[in-house]
């Protein structure tokens, strides 16, 4: 009973795999199709998981920076540091003197010869002050008291690029969702259909399956089986595209703004192939499903 | 074998196929079942088969209440009747021995079993020597003694025949009407619908007429008539 299990099941994927070469034509048209809306996903991830992570990064930095006014006596700096310390919110404050600032830099540009020069020109940096508050909520209320001190220059709040990352996240996953969901559908529709046309190729096959006493698995098993073929390599073709593109542009990025804190792509890889290839299975799958719904009853009719 | 019991069948468009037929077919039987075109023959078959279900009234085939069996059950219970049709349905681009293994595959046999069962079956029909030809360079008499032999693969105790010699010649028809005797005379109990009366006429066996969906005859020329 098992091995007549196992037959069933070898036949079933045998057929799948035999039935979906016998059209490579329309089997190229929907793995194309589940591929550029596969890839569409991955760009989206890699988008989303970077976003995500500028972010994190920008927001472990530091929460929030005063920068003094040139020419302040240290003295007077000393008085308005003691004031920003009073202010309800504040948690610790440190003083950065700019020539501190500027070693800094310098260590973190080292080897980059545009930034070298300009530094090397003299220290166009102001003193600052580094601000932590008790906690992200109190932030903004925390900016609107500090940006009034007189002494302060302006002032560097990253809680506003966060809350900007937090919107342009929104957009991106807005767009992204609908873009995918429009072209996961037509994939769907393209699928569904490669299975139809395989199904109406075979129905005298089927027919006589049917009469002949094959379970309804063993006659819709190889159609699904196609079908997930059919989505899991759309996700294999999207899964490689988008880890050589991203590749590409994390090295160009890294390059050009060796500050932006990019995923590095050996981090997002696994999971994308795994998201993609399983997209495309259940992609292949559902648009199976679909195509079978009412086709092996038509063509047993026939 | 076979009992039907005030069985009417209306299809979904109306048109009355069967009207209360009452019919019994015992276990080894022979029947023919004829009737003009239209005589809802072809539809009797179909509800044996489960591919129609009746309107009203109950069919019973082997001890299966046949049209109470849920989809899921309509598989196994064709592994247990060999059907027959005028057009032979077979796989034209492939061979003889492919088109009667097909059957088996399809229900997860071995290809032990397959090989076992394939052989004796064609025989049984005298196409072994044939085994290797596709199924459109055979004769109409050849390819209706391949579906046949597909038919019989699963060694099923009733055969079905709707009009199985209605493409063919006098002589290939003879020739499949011989071998649906011999399966017959082995055991298997044979309904075969029909128009050739001639053929009919021929030999001694139950009749049952169709008219408009009615049992309008019932003869044994032998005695006992309206077997039920
Ligand atoms: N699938 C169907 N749908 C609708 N009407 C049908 C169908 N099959 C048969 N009929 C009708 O049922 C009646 C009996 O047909 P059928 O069983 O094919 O008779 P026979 O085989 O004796 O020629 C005819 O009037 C025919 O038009
Ligand atoms: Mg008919």
């Amino acid at each position: 009973m098992a091995a007549r299990l196992l037959r069933e099941m070898w036949t079933i994927l045998t057929e799948g795999v035999v039935d979906f070469l016998r059209t490579p034509g329309i089997a190229v048209a929907s793995v194309g199709t589940a591929a550029v809306a596969l890839l569409l996903v991955g760009a989206y991830l890699v988008a989303a998981t970077n976003i995500a992570h500028l972010s994190r990064t920008v927001s472990s930095q530091v929460d929030m920076r005063l920068f003094l006014s040139a020419g302040m006596r240290p003295k007077a700096e000393r008085l308005l540091a003691a004031r920003v310390r009073r202010v309800a919110g504040v948690r610790s404050v440190t003083f950065i003197s700019k020539a501190e600032a500027l070693a800094q830099l310098k260590r973190e540009f080292a080897g980059n010869g545009a930034v070298e020069a300009v530094l090397a020109e003299g220290n166009p940096l102001l003193d600052s002050l580094d601000v932590r508050t008790a906690s992200p909520a109190v932030s903004d209320r925390v900016a609107r008291a500090l940006g009034r001190l007189p002494g302060v220059a302006h002032l560097v709040y990253p809680g506003q690029t966060v809350a900007r990352l937090g919107a342009v996240l929104t957009v991106v996953r807005w767009a992204g969702l609908v873009l995918a969901s429009l072209l996961a559908l037509s994939s769907f529709l393209v699928t569904s259909n490669a299975i139809r046309l395989a199904v109406l190729g075979r129905r005298r096959e089927i027919e006589i399956m049917l009469l002949v006493g094959a379970t309804r698995a063993m006659v819709r098993g190889p159609f699904l089986v196609e079908g997930m073929l059919l989505g899991a390599l759309g996700g294999v073709v999207a899964t490689v595209v988008t880890v050589v593109g991203y590749g590409a542009v994390a090295r160009a990025l890294t390059a050009a703004a060796p500050f932006l804190p990019i995923v590095p792509p050996a981090q997002v890889n696994a999971r994308l192939a795994f998201d993609l290839v399983l997209g495309g299975v259940v992609l292949g799958w559902v648009g199976a499903l679909f195509a079978l719904r009412r086709l092996i009853r038509v063509a047993s009719e026939a | 074998m076979v009992e039907l019991v005030g069985v009417t069948k209306t299809y979904p468009n109306g048109a009355g196929a069967l009207r209360g037929v009452d019919l019994t077919v015992q276990d080894g039987e022979f029947v023919y079942l004829i009737g003009p075109s239209g005589a809802g023959k072809s539809s009797l078959l179909r509800l044996l088969y489960r591919e129609e279900r009746p309107t009203r009234g109950t069919v019973v085939v082997d001890g299966v209440n046949v049209g109470r069996l849920r989809p899921g059950q309509v598989a196994m219970y064709r592994r247990r009747i060999g059907v027959i049709f005028q057009d032979f349905r077979l796989l034209p681009q492939w061979s003889v021995y492919k088109n009667v293994a097909f059957a088996l595959r399809v229900t997860g046999a071995s290809p032990r079993e397959i090989r076992r069962r394939v052989g004796p079956a064609l025989d049984e029909v005298g196409l072994w020597h044939k085994r290797d030809v596709l199924a459109t360079q055979l004769s109409g008499g050849e390819q209706q003694r391949v579906a046949i032999a597909r038919a019989m693969v699963h060694r099923p105790r009733l055969l079905l025949a709707d009009e199985p010699t209605g493409n063919l010649d006098p002589v290939a028809a003879r020739e499949v009407h011989r071998i649906l005797l011999d399966l017959n005379a082995r055991g298997t109990t044979v309904i075969m619908a029909t128009h050739a009366s001639h053929l009919v006429d021929d030999v001694r066996r139950r009749v049952v007429a169709l008219d408009a969906g009615r049992v309008v005859r019932d003869a044994r020329a032998g005695g006992y008539a309206h077997g039920g």
